[in-house]
């Protein structure tokens, strides 16, 4: 008997050492949880007073800047209106986009914005919300062939698109002769990055150009430096690198570095990270394609304030039901720079 | 077992692991020779110190039995530190002190985890692993790039050369061996993980301080990370939180190759190294090759399963061919 | 070790974990109104099914002293291939072909470690890169379920109350706990977790036990990935990375020790549960989302370890009431 109390006693505090750790922070870092409209954020999940908007919000990793921003456009819009959400952090695992959007659903929030990170997956999940009722609107990424309400894409090939005609200007100015360049790619998961790549080598090798090869690094920063010093090693002429994320960019460019050829290779990537701004300013990178993941999340949440008053989308695309977000180059300035788009 | 057999194990023992890499780079050297051409085995080697110097340490824990799973954390770990520390204005020795010190303070948290509440080095650092993660990420949860202001003096440690011609990388890798050979074989220190690994009861009735020795095999496990997280950083030269996702296994895989046998005892130093610098070789030259990463991680566990094949081969022939 | 007469006394197997998951689920009932409706825990438990299928066998490797590090590449091979062949060949015949192959890998990964004589622990680490690296050769797109039935059987809640994959865990549970603790294998299987040495001189077949133990893991992974990939709606070759490291989890939470021995499907499925809560409880809870992971590791250590914890409270408790004792005796004695 003794022991069972015991072991009930002990439980308790184990359980207890939960509340115990600390909970949300400031809108400026990820946060997950209920944030009130007045922007002090509490815990707990409770139910607010009818009259009261919910919005539930699962995103695909927010270790990653690109969410982070998202967050945050998500975050001010609600705040701005008034909107009270509850957010999740699927930490880049399907199992827990399906089981964080079903929580959310049962708790019966009014929408559900989700950005997954692995959208074959969302099936399931609109079926489920639009049983309840729930408008699901996809931010990003892909919808997986489910029946969302709407999805803002930004538009992963026309960003390939414009590294390659600023990749192309810039080889003009310096006059490089050569005219074979390399591709590091995501991991063939990341089907949605993949056309990041595939935009780049259109235009180049419609400008004559040649793609010498092109490289796997699974978006992992040190295999992006492995992969060009691999490319160096059978390619030392090349004249331009196009990552398919920065990530990648940032280990190529260290690369180069070592290689001492800055400046005799282009380095491009993709995602507009702050770390690559940095590489750019100091001249290591040339340029990145940057999406607009706060404007993106803000967007979401009129399109969900939209859904919620009864009224009917404006599509981009009436068939796939997409809205196009943009994307922009920061060119080697480390500015934006709105000359160049995508076809 | 004949007495041949017995002498061609021993020798095998020592230079096994060697001759597959050979097999192997000669293999390469007839598909495509560039990648055994001698500037491309310079890179090899260059490549091999992050996980080598990992490796080195991570032998320790898997000689006394258990492993680590919380060394990818940690590498992640000391490169925010590294970075953070630097781009306040820090200079390059303090913060390379700080991300040991931190990465110490990991160890002894594996170690105390481990000898103290006793949990399994598994599970133990299956948890730290998330703990040390979640840290990492409330540090710091963006890269952070070192540009030409800031690393200057951390470059020094990729792109250094001793004596204006090995690479610094090379260099480090070796001397971390050396370090360790010596340690394992001549210290008390040595010794003990050594007799904790083949049978921790006997050590203990011995009157060695195995839990003493546990927690210092963790430190050492956590530093050699912490340091092949400095090389990795000084490489790519940004502090990312991200860095170390999936290192583990490649740690892991450089020791199960060396032939360090995971049951614990007998550790083979240099045969870690050599098995560091073979799966980092297999998979430079088939980067080279142009092959795709599904066959890049076919290849790796072809090379284990054979590698390890040949030991069972071995096993069986010393039971009397069961 | 003596037994005291005051001490806590563990036995693996007992219910300890089946409790912490009842006080935490009352807990978490009175302090969050997520917890108080039955939807949470629908999904709580589906969740938890899907890992705890696949820890019914690996209870069987865990028990034996090994694990096996390549279920999760299991899954993701099984996955592609299913979402292959359920178009062709219709639902049932697909779950057989996925049966049988779960029960091949499981042979091929039993083969290695019994008669090669490689350690477990290195195989699957191996096996776990060879079968993703299958999986991406055979597939390297998602894939989309389009069968509506075939997406229910994860999905599905009877009378709008049980969910299937909780049912079906339950069914598979039964079958495991009946092969552990009334079939030769399952005796065999704890004796091997014993000593093994006491195994072979008992004249236990040893390596045929090995294999017959991966060849359950892959079994039951392999049942573990048909309701996967029905819950997802979708395969992938990425499907499921840390697989592995929850159900291993799950299984040693629940008291199966590493060191092999003794062991408790029950208990490995409570523990499940009790896993997949903890993420649920974080997220209502508004836990930021990088102190979860260290809220969960700290969890984790202490439940790892809460036997431990138990006996060094106990032996604080003892020492003082030893103390006290003294010098009761003392004032007596004066």
């Amino acid at each position: 008997m003794k022991k069972k109390i015991l072991s009930v006693l002990l439980t308790a505090v184990m359980v207890f050492s939960l509340t115990a750790c600390g909970s949300s922070s400031g809108s400026a870092s990820a946060t997950t949880g209920t944030s009130k409209a007045e922007g002090a954020s509490t815990g707990g999940g409770d139910q607010t007073a009818s009259g009261d908007i919910t919005i539930g919000v699962s995103l695909y990793d927010l270790s990653n800047e690109y969410f982070q921003y998202m967050l945050e456009g998500v975050e001010a819009e609600a705040k701005a209106q008034g909107i009270t959400l509850s957010v999740h952090d699927q930490k880049n695992d399907e199992n827990e986009l399906v089981t964080g959007c079903a929580n959310l659903i049962d708790k019966g929030v009014d929408v559900l914005i989700v950005s997954p990170c692995k959208p074959e997956v969302m099936g399931n999940i609109v079926e489920n919300a639009h049983e309840k009722n729930i408008p699901v609107i996809i931010l990003d990424i892909g919808d997986g062939g489910s029946d969302k309400d709407v999805i803002i894409v930004s538009d992963m090939y026309g960003g390939g698109q414009i590294a390659a005609k600023y990749a192309l200007d810039l080889l003009k100015d310096s006059g490089a002769a050569g005219k074979d360049y390399a591709i590091i790619k995501c991991e063939e998961s990341a089907v949605y990055a993949i056309q990041r790549g595939q935009g780049f080598d259109a235009v180049m090798s419609a400008a004559g150009y040649n793609k010498a090869t092109e490289i796997t690094a699974n978006s992992d920063q040190t295999e992006g430096y492995n992969a060009m010093q691999d490319i160096l090693a059978s390619y030392p002429d090349i004249v331009a690198v196009f990552a398919e994320n920065d990530n990648m960019a940032l280990g190529a460019a260290s690369a180069i570095e070592e290689a001492g050829k800055v400046g005799e290779i282009l380095v491009l990537g993709f995602d507009g990270n702050e770390s690559a701004v940095e590489a750019i300013k100091d001249g290591t990178m040339a340029a990145t394609i940057a999406q607009q993941p706060v404007e993106i999340g803000k967007l979401g949440v009129e399109l969900a304030l939209q859904k919620i008053n009864g009224q009917e989308l404006t599509y981009d695309n009436n068939d796939t039901k997409e809205i196009y977000a943009d994307v922009y180059l920061i060119d080697n300035t480390g500015e934006k720079n709105d000359a160049y788009k995508a076809d | 077992m004949s007495q041949r057999a017995k002498k061609f194990w021993r020798i095998w023992d020592n230079v096994g692991i060697l001759c597959i890499l050979l097999v192997i780079m000669a293999v390469y050297g007839i598909l495509e020779p560039q990648i055994v051409n001698p500037t491309q085995l310079v890179t090899a080697l260059k490549r091999s110190a992050v996980s080598g110097i990992a490796a080195a340490g991570m032998m320790y824990a898997v000689c006394a039995g258990g492993f680590d799973l919380s060394v990818g954390s940690i590498l992640s770990l000391t490169s925010c530190v590294i970075a953070v520390q630097l781009t306040s204005g820090r200079g390059t020795v303090f913060s390379i002190m700080m991300a040991l010190a931190v990465a110490a303070l990991c160890g002894v948290i594996n170690g105390i985890l481990i000898t103290k509440l006793k949990i399994q080095a598994f599970v133990a650092t299956l948890a730290t692993q998330l703990a040390f993660a979640g840290v990492t990420l409330v540090y710091c949860n963006k890269a952070i790039q070192l540009t030409s202001k800031y690393n200057a003096g951390l470059k020094f440690f990729s792109t250094g050369k001793f004596l204006g011609i090995i690479p610094l990388p090379i260099v480090l890798l070796v001397v971390t061996y050396i370090i360790s050979y010596l340690v394992y074989t001549y210290t008390a220190f040595g010794a003990k993980v050594r007799a904790v690994g083949s049978n921790e009861q006997a050590a203990r009735t011995t009157g060695i301080k195995v839990d003493r020795t546990f927690i210092l095999v963790f430190v050492v496990t956590a530093v050699s990370a912490a340091l092949a997280g400095i090389l990795n950083t000084a490489q790519v030269s940004t502090g990312n939180p991200t860095l170390g996702d999936g290192f583990e296994l490649d740690a892991i895989t450089a020791v199960v190759l060396g032939g360090t046998a995971l049951a614990g005892g007998k550790g083979n130093v240099f045969g870690t190294m050599v098995g560091a610098i073979l799966v980092t070789f297999v998979k430079m030259g088939l980067n080279i090759m142009g092959v795709g990463e599904a066959y890049q991680k076919m290849a790796v566990a072809v090379v284990l399963v054979f590698a390890l094949t040949i030991s069972g081969i071995r096993i069986i022939m010393q039971r009397g061919g069961k | 070790m003596k037994k005291k007469k005051n001490a806590i006394h563990i036995e693996y197997g007992d219910y300890g974990i089946l409790y912490a998951l009842l006080i935490f689920w009352i807990f978490l009932a009175i302090t969050n109104s997520d917890f108080r409706g039955i939807s949470f825990y629908q999904n709580i438990l589906t969740r938890a099914s899907l890992n705890a299928i696949c820890g019914i066998g690996m209870t069987f490797a865990v028990i034996s002293g090994d694990f096996d590090l390549s279920v999760a590449s299991q899954v993701a091979f099984c996955g592609v291939i299913l979402t292959i062949i359920i178009p062709i060949i219709g639902i049932i015949p697909s779950i057989l072909v996925i049966l049988a192959i779960g029960i091949a890998m499981g042979a091929f990964n039993g083969l290695l470690i019994a008669k090669l004589r490689i350690p477990a622990f290195i195989t699957t680490l191996a096996m776990q890169m060879a079968y993703r690296a299958l999986a991406q050769m055979i597939n390297s797109k998602p894939v989309v379920v389009d069968n509506k039935l075939f997406k229910r059987i994860a999905t599905y809640k009877i009378g709008g109350i049980l969910p299937t994959a909780f049912l079906i865990l339950i069914i598979l549970a039964v079958i495991g706990t009946i092969i552990l603790r009334k079939t030769k294998l399952g005796r065999n299987i704890l004796a091997i977790g014993n000593s093994k040495e006491a195994a072979v001189i008992s004249g236990i077949n040893v390596p045929k036990t090995q294999i017959l133990i991966f060849v359950l893991v892959g079994f039951f992974t392999a049942c573990s990935s048909v309701m996967i990939v029905s819950s997802l709606g979708s395969s992938n070759y990425g499907m499921q990375v840390g697989l592995e490291f929850t159900v291993i989890s799950s299984v040693v939470l629940g008291g199966t020790a590493l060191a092999g021995g003794k062991g408790s499907i029950f208990n490995t499925i409570v523990a499940a549960v009790f896993l997949a809560t903890i993420r649920s409880a974080m997220d209502s809870f508004g836990i930021d989302s990088y102190w979860q992971k260290v809220v969960e590791g700290v969890i984790l250590v202490i439940a790892f370890s809460i036997t431990e914890i138990r006996n060094i409270i106990n032996n604080i408790l003892v020492k003082q009431r030893a103390k006290k004792q003294l010098v009761s005796q003392k004032q007596t004695t004066n």
